[in-house]
């Protein structure tokens, strides 16, 4: 298999785990499972990342997204005891309307693509690092061109730690 | 590596399960959990741009978007804690009335 043929099975693949997990999250009835299912759609993402050839977001989409806010979900689940919580069905009363509208609208969509097909007119493909190491392209576009929503992120961060802070605190 | 418009369409599946997600659950750590995918779903759209356009301006929004969603998820789960003290219960449907 050449290297065109091993991305688009890996594509594939990532792109069928990544659907079946995200399903998953939204129907599995406990959460601490949902959560763990969210961890693997987490690492599938990751994979479509490096297929995008942006390696460095792949590896801080598994530190920091599964390996930093997914443990903060677990943390919470685990400390509130909500792995219990039970709940009741999902679609009240609205199960017929759903399936006969969600059907018209995949039907839509089959016919659409098999009028246009699936090109969307999108540019020329092509490395966004230009050939030079992600990493450093992305480090040298992020401190340059992009330095004003860098710091304004930085400051966003603090204040949302100062408001998660505040707003858990049982007494002020 | 498959066409860029392939993970777009896989972006636009992605976002609309996250959705769904947040319109069908009433745990509110599940809806939480469906955000994080739409957020995903943007994500990948955003680094498929990126390659389509050979531009890193796509990559940098990933990582400005991955900093916003830690940042909400910190602060939309004290929010819960909080929520849970108060109620003892985090369905959203019993979250319904502003002061009581």
């Amino acid at each position: 298999m050449d290297a065109l043929q091993t991305g688009v099975a890996v594509f594939w693949g990532a792109a069928f785990v990544s659907v079946v997990s995200a399903v998953s999250v939204i129907l599995i009835r406990s959460t601490i499972y949902a959560a763990l299912v969210l961890v693997v759609h987490l690492v599938a993402v990751a994979a479509l990342f490096v297929l995008l050839m942006a390696e460095f977001l792949a590896a801080v989409q598994v530190v920091v997204y599964a390996g930093a806010i997914m443990v903060l979900f677990l943390f919470v689940i685990m400390m509130l005891g909500l792995e219990r919580v039970e709940e009741g069905s999902l679609l009240v009363g609205q199960g017929r309307w759903g399936l006969v509208l969600g059907s018209a609208v995949a039907v839509l969509v089959v016919l659409a693509v098999a009028a246009g097909g699936t090109e969307l007119g999108l540019g020329p493909g092509g490395d966004p690092s230009a050939g030079a190491d992600n990493t450093a392209a992305l480090g040298r576009e992020l401190f340059t061109r992009n330095v004003l929503a860098f710091e304004a992120v930085s400051v966003l961060l603090l204040v949302a730690m100062v408001g998660a802070v505040v707003l858990a605190k049982r007494r002020l | 590596m498959a066409p860029p418009s392939f993970f777009v369409s896989l972006s636009a599946v992605l976002f609309a399960i996250g959705a769904s997600g947040v319109l069908l659950r009433r745990n509110a750590i599940v809806i939480l959990m469906s955000i994080e995918i739409m957020l995903n779903a943007a994500n990948l759209a955003f680094a498929a741009f990126a390659v389509a356009w050979a531009s890193l301006e796509g990559q940098v929004f990933v990582f400005m978007v991955l900093a916003v969603a830690a940042a909400e998820v910190a602060v939309g789960l004290a929010i819960m804690v909080a929520i849970y003290r108060e109620r003892g219960s985090i369905d959203v449907d019993k979250v319904n009335l502003l002061k009581w």
